[in-house]
C-alpha cells in the first residue's frame, strides 16, 4: 500500500485538519468556508484555536523558511473576529436504535458522543462534575476563555446528547448498570484525575496540594488559596499553568522546580521565558527531599541536585546527589508531577484490571475485557493534549458505531500517511521572505494577542500552499515546455509526461496562466471558479460606464477610485482569455490593481500581470481600438507596514530571460 | 515540427464575413506548442471575433473546438457533425490538416486561419526558425547538420556567396548566413576539406517540385491488420 502524502501541517494533526486550506481560504476573505474547513474533523475549534499545541506550526515547511504560518492564530480569528457563523453540523443519519453510554464530558467523551449522535444512535453522557469539560475546566482562562469551551460543547450538546451531572460512574452507577438498563453500549472517557503524589519526608501538611484539585479550586471559582511563597514542582505545561496563575493570585514568590534541565523540560518552548518575563523563577535539576513544616504549615523546602533524569536508554531514572542541598522558603507547595487515571469504577465489574493495577484495553479498538465497554482520551493513552483526545473520541465512536451496526469490533483500517518533503535548498533560495504579524505573548497579558482581519489575511497569504499546486492533464497536454521554461523554481519535471513536481511547487499559477493547451489546473484553487465570478459580472454593473476594476484579493482594497470591483485570487494567475471574456462581457476599460512587487509572495510571477496587460491589450485592440486595459502599481503597501527591515532582503536568484 | 502563425484578424473577418455559423478548430499538436491555433488561441480568437461582430452590430456565431491532431482524422470525427452544421470552420491547424479536414468535410467551407509557415524548432521563448525545408533527399552529412536547402535564402550547395557579410546573409540583418556557419563547424571539427567536395545539384523530383507527394510503407504490414476487410469470429 502506498502512503499518501498530505501537507505537513496536515499530517502532523492527530485530527488531519487541513491547515493550509483554510489558512489560504482566510488570506482570500473567504471565512465561512475557512469555518467548514476547520470544523470538518474538529468539533472543538474555539477551545483548539486558543490552547492547541499545534504540531501542524512545528512541521508547517514555512517554518524552514522563516516563520511557520500562524495556523492556530488563525483559527482563532476565524471562530472569533471574522464574523462568519460556526457551520451547521452534518445532517443526523436515520436513528439506529441504538444507546450509548458515554462517561466523563471532556474533549474525548463529548467528541465521541457528537460523532454517535450524527451516526443515528442516541447518547447519554454521565459526567461526574457539575458542568461539562473535564480538564478544560481547569485551565487557566487567560489561556482558555470560559466563552471558548461554552460555545464548542453548546454547539457539541445541541445535535440532541443528554447529559447527567455530579453522576460519578462506580459511585453513582456503574457500567454494568448502565448496560442493564438499555445501553448497547459504552464508552469511558474519565481521563486522569488522580494526581501523583511523592512520599517525601514531611508531605501532607496544610498547603502541600497537587495542580489539578488546586487549579479546579481556583477557576472553578469555589475556594482560592495562595500562599506568599509558593514553590511548583513540575516542569511540564500544567506546571507552568499553576505557576503562572499562582503569580496572578498575588503570590510575591513562586517557584518552578523540576527535575529536568532547561533544555529537557517538557513544558513548551516560549512557556519559560514568559513565566521569567511573569517573575516566576525557574529552578532545574531540583529535586523534593523532604518538606519542613512548622506548626503543621509548610516553612520551607529542601532541595537536592540532580545528577541526570534519564537514563542511556532514555527512560525516566533520575540520579540525585543528596550533598549538594539547598533550603528554599515557602507556605505552599503544589506537585504539579503527572496525572493517573482513577480505576475505582471498574472494581467489580466485568472490566478487568491488571496485575498493576491498570484497565486490560487494547489499544488499538479501545475494547476493554467487557465486550461492550471500551475506553477513549487520556484513560486509554495516558497523557495527552485536547487535539490528541479529540482524536481519540473520533476513533472509538467510529468502532463503538461499526460494532453496533456489525457486531463486530474492530480497529480502523491504519492511516498511512506522510508529510510532504522539505525544501530543496534552491527552491528556498528563491522564495521570498515575509514578515509574520502574529505576534508573541505578553507576560500578564490578558489573553495571547489575536489578529485583525488585515493582519489575519496577510498570514493566511504566508502559506506556500504544499500539495496545492500546478496539476497538469497529460491528456490535453502537448509538451510544449513552456511551463518547464517560465517556471521560477524548476518545478516541472520532463519525463514520458510532463508532471509538476509538488515538492517544489508553490502553486504561484503562471504556468496554468500561460499553457497553450489549458491543460494546467492549480489543485488547490481552479481556474472554473475564476472563469465563473468573471462570467458572473453583470452587464448591468459595467453598463453604465464600462468600467471593471479587477484586484488582487491580497491586497487592501482600499484607496482604489472605480465603480465597479472585482477581486481576484491573484491577479499574476489569470488567463489572458478570462480578461478578454470580460470586454465580450460589456467592458470597455479594465482597469488591474496588483499588489506591490515586493508584496507579492510570487515574486518572478509578478510579472506575468504586465504580460498578460500587454498581452490582451494587443489582442482587444486590433478589433477595437477604443477599448482600454491598463495596469496600476499600488504606491503604498495595502497591509500593515510596520514590515521589519529584513522583510524587504530580496532572496531572489538572478531572473531568467 | 510545423510552425504556424495568425492571420491577420481583418483577413479572417474579411472572409467571414459572409458565414453566420462558424466552427474555430484548433489542433493540439504543434499548433498548439508555437502558440498559434491551440485551444488557448481558440477561446482567444472566438472571443475577439465575437467582440469584432459585436461593435458592427452583426449575428455571427463562433464556437470553438480543438482535436488532438487534425491531421488524423479519427481525432476530428467525433465532432463531425458539429462541423458539418456550421457554414464554414476557421482552422487554425496547418495546412497538412486544414487540407484533410476539407477532403472529409467536403460541403463545408474551411478558412485557413493561420500561415503554415515553415518545419523549425525553438529558439528560445517566443521565438521559432526555420530548419527544413522537406526536400526530401536529405545531404546534412554533408554540411555538418546545417541544412543549406531552408536555411540558405539562395539555397546554394556550395556556398557562401558574395553577399555574406560577417556571417549573416544580405537579405536581412537578422539572418544568419547558413554558409558561414558550416564552414565555421567544419573549421570546429577540423573538417574544413571536406567542403574541398562539390556538393552536386539536387534531384529536385524529391522535393516540392516533384508534385504532390507520398509516402507507402507497404513494408509495416499494418493495412494488413486493420480489421474492416477481416473476419475474425
Amino acid at each position: 500500500m502506498t502512503s499518501q502524502v498530505l501537507p505537513p501541517c496536515q499530517a502532523a494533526c492527530p485530527v488531519r485538519t487541513d491547515g493550509g486550506r483554510y489558512a489560504r481560504l482566510v488570506a482570500e476573505g473567504r471565512y465561512a468556508e475557512a469555518y467548514e474547513v476547520i470544523c470538518r474533523t474538529n468539533p472543538f475549534p474555539s477551545v483548539c484555536a486558543h490552547i492547541c499545541l499545534r504540531p501542524c506550526e512545528s512541521h508547517c515547511r514555512r517554518g524552514e523558511l522563516d516563520s511557520s504560518v500562524a495556523i492556530r492564530a488563525l483559527k482563532r480569528f476565524v471562530t472569533e473576529a471574522s464574523g462568519a457563523k460556526r457551520p451547521q453540523p452534518p445532517d443526523r443519519k436515520p436513528a439506529t436504535g441504538s444507546r450509548v453510554a458515554v462517561v466523563g464530558a471532556g474533549p474525548a467523551g463529548l467528541t465521541a458522543a457528537r460523532d454517535l449522535r450524527l451516526a443515528g444512535h442516541e447518547v447519554s453522557v454521565f459526567e461526574h462534575l457539575d458542568r461539562p469539560g473535564g480538564m478544560l475546566n481547569v485551565i487557566p482562562r487567560y489561556r482558555l476563555p470560559q466563552a471558548a469551551v461554552d460555545a464548542d460543547i453548546d454547539a457539541i450538546l445541541a445535535v440532541g446528547i443528554d447529559v447527567t451531572y455530579k453522576c460519578q460512574i462506580g459511585r453513582d452507577v456503574t457500567v454494568d448498570a448502565l448496560l442493564e438498563k438499555g445501553f448497547d453500549a459504552a464508552i469511558v472517557a474519565t481521563g486522569l484525575s488522580r494526581s501523583r503524589g511523592i512520599a517525601v519526608p514531611g508531605f501532607g501538611g496544610q498547603r502541600f496540594t497537587a495542580a489539578i484539585p488546586w487549579m479546579t479550586d481556583v477557576w472553578l471559582g469555589s475556594k482560592v488559596d495562595v500562599g506568599r511563597r509558593v514553590a511548583v514542582i513540575g516542569g511540564g505545561n500544567v506546571a507552568v499553568d499553576v505557576a503562572r496563575t499562582a503569580r496572578r493570585l498575588g503570590a510575591e514568590f513562586v517557584a518552578l522546580i523540576c527535575l529536568e534541565s532547561r533544555e529537557e523540560m517538557p513544558a513548551e518552548p516560549g512557556e519559560l521565558e514568559l513565566s521569567e518575563a511573569e517573575g516566576i523563577h525557574v529552578m532545574p535539576r531540583a529535586a523534593l527531599k523532604r518538606v519542613l513544616n512548622r506548626d503543621g504549615a509548610i516553612a520551607a523546602l529542601e532541595l537536592m541536585a540532580v545528577v541526570s533524569v534519564f537514563d542511556e536508554a532514555g527512560r525516566f531514572r533520575p540520579t540525585y546527589d543528596p550533598s549538594r542541598i539547598r533550603t528554599l522558603a515557602a507556605d505552599m507547595a503544589i506537585l504539579s508531577i503527572g496525572q493517573a487515571p482513577d480505576r475505582s469504577w471498574a472494581e467489580g465489574t466485568a472490566v478487568q484490571t491488571d496485575e498493576r493495577g491498570r484497565i486490560v484495553a487494547s489499544r488499538d479498538t479501545h475494547l476493554t475485557s467487557h465486550p461492550r465497554v471500551f475506553l477513549a482520551g487520556e484513560s486509554l493513552r495516558g497523557p495527552g493534549n485536547a487535539i490528541q483526545a479529540v482524536a481519540d473520541g473520533h476513533r472509538a465512536a467510529e468502532i463503538a458505531s461499526r460494532f453496533l451496526e456489525t457486531g463486530h469490533v474492530s480497529a480502523p483500517a491504519p492511516d498511512d500517511v506522510r508529510p510532504l518533503d522539505a525544501f530543496p535548498p534552491d527552491v528556498m533560495a528563491n522564495l521570498r521572505t515575509m514578515h509574520s504579524p502574529a505576534r508573541e505573548p505578553e507576560p500578564f497579558a490578558e489573553t495571547e494577542p489575536s489578529l485583525d482581519e488585515a493582519e489575519a489575511r496577510r498570514e493566511g497569504d504566508r502559506c506556500l500552499g504544499c500539495l496545492a499546486g500546478a496539476v497538469i492533464d497529460t491528456d490535453k497536454c502537448a509538451s510544449c515546455l513552456t511551463c518547464f521554461r517560465v517556471c521560477p523554481l524548476d518545478a516541472v519535471e520532463i519525463g514520458e509526461v510532463m508532471t509538476a513536481n509538488p515538492v517544489r511547487c508553490q502553486a504561484c499559477g503562471l504556468c496554468a496562466s500561460v499553457c497553450p493547451a489549458g491543460a494546467i489546473s492549480l489543485s488547490y484553487w481552479e481556474g472554473a471558479e475564476l472563469t465563473e465570478a468573471l462570467q458572473s459580472v453583470p452587464g448591468s454593473a459595467t453598463e453604465a460606464d464600462g468600467s471593471l476594476a479587477l484586484v488582487c484579493r491580497y491586497r487592501a482594497e482600499g484607496g482604489i477610485e472605480a465603480t465597479n470591483v472585482l477581486t481576484v485570487p491573484c491577479l499574476a494567475r489569470l488567463k489572458p482569455v478570462d480578461v478578454l471574456r470580460l470586454f465580450r462581457q460589456g467592458c470597455r476599460s479594465i482597469s488591474l490593481y496588483p499588489c506591490a512587487e515586493e508584496d507579492c509572495k510570487y515574486g518572478a510571477a509578478w510579472r506575468n500581470v504586465q504580460v498578460i496587460a500587454d498581452y490582451v491589450r494587443n489582442v482587444v485592440q486590433r478589433v477595437w481600438p477604443e477599448a482600454a486595459i491598463d495596469l496600476y502599481l499600488p504606491e503604498t503597501v495595502g497591509y500593515p507596514s510596520a514590515a521589519p527591515q529584513e522583510d524587504q532582503d530580496d532572496r531572489r536568484k538572478a531572473e531568467r530571460d | 515540427m510545423i510552425v504556424v502563425k495568425q492571420k491577420e484578424i481583418d483577413w479572417i473577418l474579411d472572409r467571414l464575413a459572409s458565414f453566420h455559423k462558424v466552427v474555430v478548430l484548433g489542433c493540439g499538436e504543434c499548433a498548439t506548442v508555437c502558440f498559434g491555433g491551440g485551444e488557448r488561441e481558440v477561446e482567444e480568437l472566438c472571443c475577439a471575433l465575437q467582440l469584432a461582430v459585436q461593435e458592427k452590430d452583426e449575428a455571427a456565431e463562433f464556437h470553438g473546438l480543438t482535436c488532438e491532431r487534425v491531421c488524423d482524422w479519427e481525432f476530428v470525427e467525433p465532432f463531425a457533425d458539429t462541423l458539418r452544421d456550421a457554414d464554414a470552420v476557421l482552422s487554425l491547424a496547418c495546412g497538412a490538416g486544414s487540407n484533410l479536414l476539407a477532403d472529409k468535410l467536403e460541403t463545408v467551407r474551411v478558412i485557413p486561419g493561420v500561415d503554415t509557415i515553415f518545419l523549425g524548432a525553438n529558439a528560445g521563448p517566443d521565438r521559432w526558425t526555420e530548419m527544413c525545408a522537406a526536400c526530401g533527399d536529405c545531404i546534412i552529412d554533408q554540411t555538418f547538420g546545417i541544412c543549406p536547402v531552408a536555411r540558405c535564402a539562395k539555397t546554394l550547395m556550395n556556398g557562401p556567396c558574395g553577399g555574406s557579410k560577417d556571417g549573416m546573409c544580405e537579405i536581412r540583418d537578422d539572418v544568419e548566413c547558413a554558409w558561414a556557419k558550416i564552414v565555421e563547424r567544419a573549421r570546429a571539427l577540423g573538417r574544413l576539406d571536406e567542403l574541398e567536395r562539390i556538393i552536386p545539384p539536387k534531384d529536385w523530383s524529391t522535393a516540392r517540385d516533384g508534385g504532390q507527394r507520398a509516402l507507402e510503407r507497404a513494408d509495416l504490414g499494418i493495412r494488413r491488420l486493420c480489421t474492416e476487410d477481416l473476419d475474425e469470429g
